[in-house]
């Protein structure tokens, strides 16, 4: 799944926005809600050129978004009229030279839950990601994400 | 990173890759062991994680939950993402991510996500890439 050739030429001039928030489902989202989702984000994206990753844990929704500025923006602006989410938080704003999910119009993945180690000092993404932590821990906590939904498309087999 | 501390920091590594290489080993033969059995300096390196574990243990709740694994200079951030799956940095460099199998043993992929070997317990796991991490790190590990 590849990006169009506008999308890859915003790509090589260093124009992409690179955004991550969080929002709370209004109604408990089943698979065909989900389905649908994807369905019409996928579609609008490719025109868009936006790509990215959408994650769904419990009731809320954690979306990275990459794209050119205007329509990330203008994406984001339908997202938040959009009557299922709600608490819609902007956790992430940058501008990068290249994209993280290139490959992905809008790749989708349910992480299941974390569970006590009784370890220590181990951090918890989610947690940090949704907590209200500083901008720094919120961006490592979702670049683990990032990190986690990767391993996981290539541990798929082809 | 003074050449002492980087041959020591390889050292550790090259243990803790001979612990792993013997606990899959001896996996197979049904039997278990980890760093923490395993005498040399792999095992020091463990046992100074859990002994800083023990000092974090000894903090308020709220802070002890804001610290890392290891509390030293060379501190490495871990973070459980989801069930069965964990990715540490160092100060915003990737040091790599463990994924515990179906069979209980935790896989550890390295920084550039090329699977190292196994373990069979967390911190064990997360040792020996905190380890592999700083011995390999260059400049990284200077900071």
């Amino acid at each position: 799944m590849t990006v169009n050739n506008d999308a890859a030429s915003t790509s090589q001039s260093g124009e992409l926005k690179y955004l991550v928030y969080t929002s709370v489902a209004t109604r408990k989202m089943l698979p065909d809600d989900l389905e649908s989702i994807l369905f019409t984000s996928r579609r609008r994206n490719l025109d868009a050129g936006i790509t990215g990753l959408l994650l769904y844990r419990g009731n809320v929704f954690i979306q990275f978004l990459e794209g050119p500025a205007l329509e990330v923006d203008a994406l984001m602006d339908r997202i938040s009229c959009d009557d299922r989410h709600s608490r819609v938080r902007v956790l992430v704003v940058e501008r990068v030279a290249e994209r993280s999910f290139g490959d992905w119009k809008m790749g989708f993945a349910i992480p299941k839950d974390t569970r006590p180690t009784g370890i220590e000092g181990l951090r918890d993404s989610f947690t940090d990601l949704t907590g209200g932590a500083d901008y720094d821990v919120v961006r490592q906590a979702a670049e683990d994400f990032s990190v986690w939904f990767k391993a996981g498309q290539r541990a798929v087999p082809s | 990173m003074a050449l002492a501390d980087f041959f020591w920091h390889s050292q550790v590594a090259l243990d803790c890759c001979a612990v792993i290489v013997a606990s899959a080993r001896f996996r197979r033969c049904g039997r278990a062991i980890n760093c923490g059995e395993h005498p040399g300096r792999g095992y020091l390196r463990n046992a100074g994680v859990r002994a800083r574990g023990r000092r974090v243990h000894a903090m308020s709740e709220k802070v002890a939950r804001s610290q890392v694994v290891d509390e030293g200079p060379r501190a490495v951030r871990w973070s459980q993402v989801e069930e069965a799956f964990y990715v540490g940095n160092y100060r915003g460099n990737f040091v790599g991510y463990i994924d515990r199998g179906p069979d209980g043993a935790f896989r550890l992929f390295d920084s550039m996500s090329t699977l190292r070997g196994e373990a069979s317990t967390l911190e064990e796991s997360m040792a020996c890439l905190d380890a592999l991490f700083f011995a390999t790190s260059g400049d990284r590990g200077r900071q």
